[in-house]
């Protein structure tokens, strides 16, 4: 907020002298000026929300396929143009009336054809689209996994037939707006009973749900100037084990159990280079590699200032891709998961630049700014590497400085314990303020409570169908203020087990006065063991130790 | 006499007893430290949203001061703070008995591992008779809310609930979510030389054990129970210190014995490159730490205040009030007091949040001055051992000034007899069911202490003692049935002790009521007035001047003393409710704050005695339950030992043993002839009591009618006293004041015949009338005369008052 101030002044400063120069120009009109109004818009998609690919929301990840395409939203130029042109057409030696979304424009040809030119470079900088290509690759080999952070050893790999190419595509998006890239199998399953009673007769009616499996990826990206885009990408592979069937007093009920491994990652992409997100294949070997090339970005130049957005220049506001992709669902229940408008800094930010006098707020998350890189600085990018290493209690004694009184091993193990990682789960670029999110596990459907519907002579059990996760999440956030920033890693694990033997529950039920015999119901005598909690990811790698019972694991992160 | 008395003393009085008999009944407390363990061993409670939502360490709004008064560097301070810069890492190993390598710091009370209990805490876990059961580490800013947590859920069928409709109903049981393992929510302020203060707010279950339980109508469940432990508090942790909580369950869910596993929960905090403080900001401004000070302060013990003698509010009373309430120390006010405890004149202070209070004095010396005597006060630690008869334990560190709370026991999913319930639908359609709630069963206590004063605990330890599941009577009513269909319900019994002390605790150990004892070491000595020895019903407690000590003891047994009813068209159900029914004392004392006197009030409730047999109404059977009681409140002058014993079996002694007593003191008696209640005093003396019995009887018919054919009326019990209440006083000879008697309720039974509806033959109920008189007088008597007051109808039951002259009483 300091520096909003300090750029707030120096806007202040500028315009000053702009209205001098104005107020010492001549204003006088000519015969042959002409009046001409123009179009003052520009049209941009407005997705608000776009599904979640979470396991619990897959199945129905496509019912609601219309939200992908919301119609566009007209922006508003009218209020940017006033200060972006008044000044030059003056100067010119015409005059400028805008309104909000056309403008009059008084003056001679080239006045006019100054006016268009400014209005035409504004509405290609906000309507403009970025262009980019993106590859899934899997790569099995352990050797090509090593090196799957260099996209060029990736291609080599392609060329040499040792990695297959899951998914590629060439795509074109708008500042801000996500775009899906699916290869799903999808499947309908009986989810749930929807039990439903009358007088002497009673129901269970099978509610299906549709399960999606294969890969998804999700891509947005918001241009920082010509060369370079922040792109938040999200990518989830999901197989489909088997289908188990069970028998509830109500009906049969479906189960599907799922493997699935996930990741997002906000980076910072340049024309001409590639970019490489890394994950482990969540079931088989090796690893899958995101190549992300920038193809183009929309022109800024011309306009006389610098378009920004806003996003970007806000920390923490960039957490907008596990959000609006909805990863952060991937555990499911996250109780403390908070609703909030990610784009509320953003928001904030273009409001005070507006109010700045010399700044111009454009839609919600767009400014014009004269200086905007000198003022907020550069964003710096990272590199998140995160690798597991499974332990024998008897290993970890035997490690140099550990102490059983603590949860954590000296960073100098670090790099013992690296050598022995087989192949890192993350290895993804994670730009300053970004948001980076991986989770992977098994999911299944538990009962674990039943309730009754009931009606004259009637009544009927009702199974209480939950989502069993198991797995580990892991996100990491950046915080701090102008002083410090700091990057923080959450991460949260769910072992889960549902026996093999349901428990009966008991389900006494009169009928006039007697006992009759009821269909057997059951619960799923399941188990959830979860742990939670955070730590500080310093430079050179930071060992966390987790123990469960005899088996141990060491959870080593480098932060480049 | 010091105060006009009035008869709404008396009154206020009978109000006093009734409301403290029945917050016996209710035995609610307005803040549990169990409430933590419970919401973590069932989650879906809103328990754990507001565990989960601790307070806030900043003062709200404290940073609305005028911030352009301070230096630039104050708000780099606060920026600085507010990047993550603290681990807070835990581990819970758990001992089992007998571990030799630990028997040494077992046997101790430390709760910072020194490097020798490290190394045999290394040795254990190598041996094997230590065992790491969880851990979880967690980073954030100074003031930030850090949460571990390393849980475990299991589902359990373990309650019922049933649904009826017209000639249908079903009963089922219900699955429900148990959590075992740790919770921990903690704030970490910097201190100064790199220490920290961490606020903790931990609850531990162990794994619950899940077996079948009764069933209730045919319907089985489960019943888990799960070792469970809670505590909040702040402590002071050295750079590279590990704390150590302690924890030890006598009613061990696994194996039923004294002897189980101790629980160690250790904590450190890994400092990553805050800045130190006190910080010199310049221009005689300082940064010195203060939110770990004002940290998660748990409800401290209430404190009297004081005020106009006429309307005072506190005093014991107020002991008999809430037994803890909330805590309202503003910071600010704290910080100003301690200042100027050290003689430092200070310009300002701004409290801003990240736990920072800048302070701005004359100069450079004396604004570090300040700093120095802030950080000094939140520098003393203190340990509170707290272990029960039965051989549970709690070593919790603290700070001085800061309440440290606990609990230690166990949880159960207990089926609590009361709340049987009766779901009704049409035509012969009813289902019982049963709530389950998990249940503490342990010790639970709140230390606390301020800087100069004796630490004050308040205690509760409960065990509980189930018998053999009774068998009620209950009936269905059913349309066209020429007889009343009678069905028996079988449920749980139970017996509940519940021992509550309040007590000053004298620096080191003690044993205060029912085996309870406390060690309270403080790193550092203080000042304190000494507190007064008293006996309050036989316990040992101390109170200091203007502070209350309360013994609470209480034995709860259940009797089914009420009727519940439910119906729907054409079917009525009558079935008992089961309640508790107290009988026990609570009584409280509180020295005066000149040390001249001793404020007492106090409440005695007699053994429940059952009228055998049971009365059957016509539609229900239910148990008459005469509950006698005593309520006394008076001031005594207090000097040297004082014996005082009332009727009903309420005695005090104040002073220490040693000491000489003082001449015999007159004693002033009321009674009804049954029960005496005597006050020996010197001078000046006030007394209120109200001294009877109650008894609940099935005095009165009310109807219920339904849509349909089903026109019912039903017996309502209904509550009858009768004994003596008195307010008087006396300025030294003569004894002034009201007296109130109501003669002992004769009961009278009474046949009501039910005309019903035309499907359904007419029936009589029963009712049990009460018969009493009562009466009314204003007293004034002078020394050496007894004043007899009886009913004029000749009742036995009557009132005598007496003062005797001195020279009788010496």
């Amino acid at each position: 907020m300091t520096a909003s101030k300090e750029f707030g002044r120096r806007l202040r400063a500028t315009c000053a002298v702009g209205a001098l120069v104005c107020a010492a120009l001549p204003t006088t009109s000519r015969a042959d000026d002409e009046r001409v109004t123009l179009d003052a818009t520009a049209h941009v998609f407005a997705t608000e929300h776009i599904r979640a690919f979470g396991p619990t929301d897959a199945r129905a990840a496509f019912e609601d396929d219309d939200e992908y395409f919301a119609s566009a939203s007209v922006v508003a130029l009218g209020p940017a143009l006033e200060r972006l042109l008044e000044a030059d057409i003056a100067v010119a030696g015409g005059s400028l009336d805008a309104g909000y979304e056309e403008c009059e424009v008084t003056g001679g040809p080239e006045v006019v054809e100054l006016a268009r030119r400014r209005i035409a470079a504004l509405r290609d900088a906000v309507e403009g689209t970025a262009t980019l290509r993106i590859a899934l690759v899997h790569l099995p080999d352990a050797a090509d996994a090593a090196h799957a952070r260099d996209a060029s050893a990736v291609r080599a790999a392609v060329g040499a037939g040792r990695a297959r190419v899951l998914l590629t595509e060439r795509i074109v998006a708008q500042r801000g707006e996500p775009v899906a890239l699916d290869d799903v199998a999808l499947r309908e399953f009986v989810a749930d009973l929807d039990v439903e009673v009358a007088e002497y007769a009673s129901i269970g009616d099978p509610v299906t749900g549709r399960i999606a499996t294969g890969t998804r990826l999700r891509v947005l990206q918001r241009p920082l100037d010509g060369t370079r885009t922040v792109v938040a990408l999200a990518c989830q592979l999901t197989r489909l084990d088997g289908v188990r069937a069970v028998r509830t007093g109500a009906g049969a009920l479906e189960i599907p159990d799922t493997t699935f491994g996930s990741v997002a990652s906000t980076f910072l992409a340049t024309r001409g280079t590639t970019s490489v997100v890394v994950l482990r294949h969540p079931w088989e070997s090796g690893v899958v590699a995101v190549l992300v090339d920038v193809l183009a970005l929309p022109a800024t130049d011309g306009l006389g200032a610098r378009l920004v957005d806003t996003v970007v220049l806000c920390g923490g506001s960039l957490a907008e891709p596990t959000r609006r992709l909805g990863l952060h669902d991937v555990v499911i229940d996250d109780a403390e998961g908070e609703e909030c408008d990610p784009f509320a800094a953003a928001r904030a930010l273009a409001k005070s630049i507006e109010t700045s006098e010399g700044g111009i707020e454009l839609c919600e998350t767009l400014a014009l700014v004269t200086d905007a890189a000198r003022v907020f600085g550069e964003p710096r990018e990272h590199r998140l590497v995160r690798r597991v290493v499974p332990l024998e209690a008897s290993e970890l004694a035997s490690l140099p400085g550990w102490d059983p009184l603590d949860a954590s091993l000296p960073a100098a193990n670090a790099a013992t314990l690296a050598a022995r990682a087989s192949a890192f789960l993350v290895d993804v670029p994670l730009v300053e303020h970004g948001a980076f999110f991986a989770s992977a596990g098994r999911t299944t459907r538990v009962v674990t409570d039943v309730d009754v519907e009931i009606a004259t002579g009637a009544s009927l059990t009702d199974p209480i169908v939950l989502d069993l996760v198991t797995g580990a999440s892991c996100a990491v956030q950046f915080t701090g203020g102008a002083a410090s920033i700091v990057p923080v890693a959450t991460w949260r694990t769910v072992r889960s087990t549902a026996e093999t033997e349901p428990t009966p529950i008991a389900v006494v039920r009169e009928l006039e006065g007697k006992r009759v015999d009821s269909e057997p119901d059951h619960i799923d005598a399941a188990e959830r063991r979860e742990r939670q909690g955070s730590l500080v990811l310093t430079g050179g790698g930071r060992i966390d130790v987790r123990s469960a019972g005899d088996a141990a694991e060491a959870d080593s992160w480098s932060f480049e | 006499m010091r105060r006009v008395l009035r008869s709404t003393r008396v009154a206020a009085t009978a109000l006093l007893a009734l409301v403290a008999c029945a917050r016996v009944a209710a035995a609610g407390d307005a803040y549990d430290p169990a409430a933590s363990a419970a919401a973590l061993f069932w989650p879906d409670g809103v328990e754990e949203r507001a565990a989960a939502d601790p307070p806030s360490l900043a003062t709200e709004g404290s940073f609305d001061t005028d911030r352009d008064g301070l230096p630039r560097a104050a708000l780099d301070v606060v920026e600085r703070l507010s990047a993550p810069c603290v681990e807070l890492r835990a581990r819970v190993v758990s001992v089992a008995p007998g571990t030799a390598e630990l028997a040494g710091f077992l046997a101790s009370s430390r709760t910072v591992l020194t490097t020798e209990d490290a190394a045999a805490l290394r040795a254990a876990l190598a041996a094997g008779g230590a065992v790491g059961v969880a851990d979880a580490t967690a980073c954030g800013a100074v003031d930030d809310v850090l949460r571990l947590r390393d849980l475990g859920a299991r589902n359990a069928a373990v309650y019922s609930d049933v649904e009826c409709a017209i000639h249908v109903a079903t009963t089922v049981t219900h699955g429900a979510h148990l959590c075992d393992g740790l919770r921990l929510q903690a704030r970490v302020a910097p201190h100064d030389d790199g220490a920290h203060v961490l606020a903790y707010d931990l609850a531990w279950v162990g794994v619950p054990r899940i077996a079948p339980a009764m069933p209730l109508r045919d319907v089985a469940r489960d019943e888990a129970a799960g070792d469970a432990c809670a505590a909040r508090g702040a402590l002071l942790l050295a750079p590279g210190a590990t704390a150590c909580l302690r924890f030890r369950s006598a009613r061990d869910a696994q194996r039923g014995s004294a002897d189980g596993r101790t629980l160690l929960v250790l904590l450190r905090v890994v400092a990553r490159g805050e800045p130190r403080l006190p910080l010199d900001l310049g221009d005689g401004w300082v940064a010195v730490p203060t939110a770990a000070l004002e940290a998660l302060a748990p409800d401290p013990l209430p404190l009297a205040d004081g005020g106009d003698d006429d309307e005072r509010t506190t005093g014991p009373a107020d002991a008999l009030a809430p037994w803890t309430a909330p805590f309202h120390a503003p910071p600010a006010g704290w910080v100003a007091q301690v200042l100027g405890d050290a003689g430092i004149d200070v310009a300002e202070i701004v409290h801003a949040p990240r736990g920072v209070a800048f302070v701005r004095t004359r100069d450079r010396g004396a604004a570090h001055a300040a700093a120095d005597a802030v950080l000094a006060a939140g520098r003393a630690g203190v340990v509170c051992d707290v272990s029960d008869a039965a051989g549970a334990r709690l070593v919790l560190p603290g700070l001085d000034g800061f309440a440290v709370s606990g609990f230690v026991g166990t949880l159960r999913t207990d089926a609590v007899p009361g709340e049987l319930n009766v779901e009704t639908g049409c035509d012969d359609s009813i289902g019982v069911h049963q709530w389950v709630r998990p249940t503490p069963r342990g010790m639970r206590f709140v230390l606390a202490s301020a800087p100069g004063q004796a630490a004050e605990i308040d205690v509760r330890s409960d065990v509980e003692t189930r018998g053999a599941p009774r068998t009620l009577r209950a009936r269905r009513s059913l349309p066209g049935h020429a007889t009343t269909a009678w069905e028996d319900l079988v449920v749980p019994s139970r017996t509940l002790r519940d021992l509550r002390v309040r007590s000053a605790v004298p620096d080191g150990a003690c044993e205060l009521a029912g085996g309870l004892r406390v060690r309270v070491a403080r790193e550092r000595a203080t000042a304190t007035p000494a507190p007064v020895a008293l006996l309050l019903g036989g316990e040992r407690v101390c109170a200091t001047p203007g502070r209350a000590a309360r013994v609470r003891r209480i034995v709860t047994e259940q009797h089914a003393t009420e009727l519940e009813w439910d119906g729907s068209c054409g079917v009525t159900y009558r079935w008992p409710q089961v309640r508790d029914v107290p009988a026990g004392l609570d009584v409280a004392a509180s020295p005066g704050p000149r040390g001249t006197e001793l404020d007492v009030a106090g409440l005695v409730l007699g053994a429940p005695q059952v009228l055998d047999p049971a009365f059957d109404t016509g539609d229900g059977v239910c148990a008459i339950v005469r509950r006698p009681q005593l309520a006394v409140r008076t001031t005594l002058p207090l000097g040297a030992l004082r014996r005082i014993a009332w009727g009903a079996g309420l005695e005090l002694t104040a002073g220490a043993e040693s000491a000489v007593e003082l001449p015999p003191l007159r004693t002033l008696s009321a009674d009804d002839g049954a029960r005496a209640a005597g006050l020996r005093f010197a001078g000046a003396v006030e007394l209120e009591l109200r001294a009877g019995d109650h008894v609940a009887l099935p005095s009165q018919v009310a109807t219920y009618t339904s849509n349909h054919e089903s026109g019912e009326a039903y017996v309502v019990m209904l509550d009858a006293w009768s004994g003596v209440t008195a307010g008087l006083a006396s300025d030294g000879d003569v004894l002034r004041g009201d007296v109130t008697f109501v003669a002992a309720a004769a009961p009278r039974a009474f046949d009501v015949t039910k005309f019903q509806a035309p499907a359904r033959p007419d029936r009589d109920v029963r009712l049990l009338l009460p018969v009493t008189s009562a009466h009314a007088f204003a007293l004034v008597v002078p020394p050496g005369i007894a004043v007899e007051l009886r009913a004029l109808a000749g009742s036995a039951a009557g009132v005598r008052v007496g003062m005797p002259r001195i020279e009788e009483a010496r």
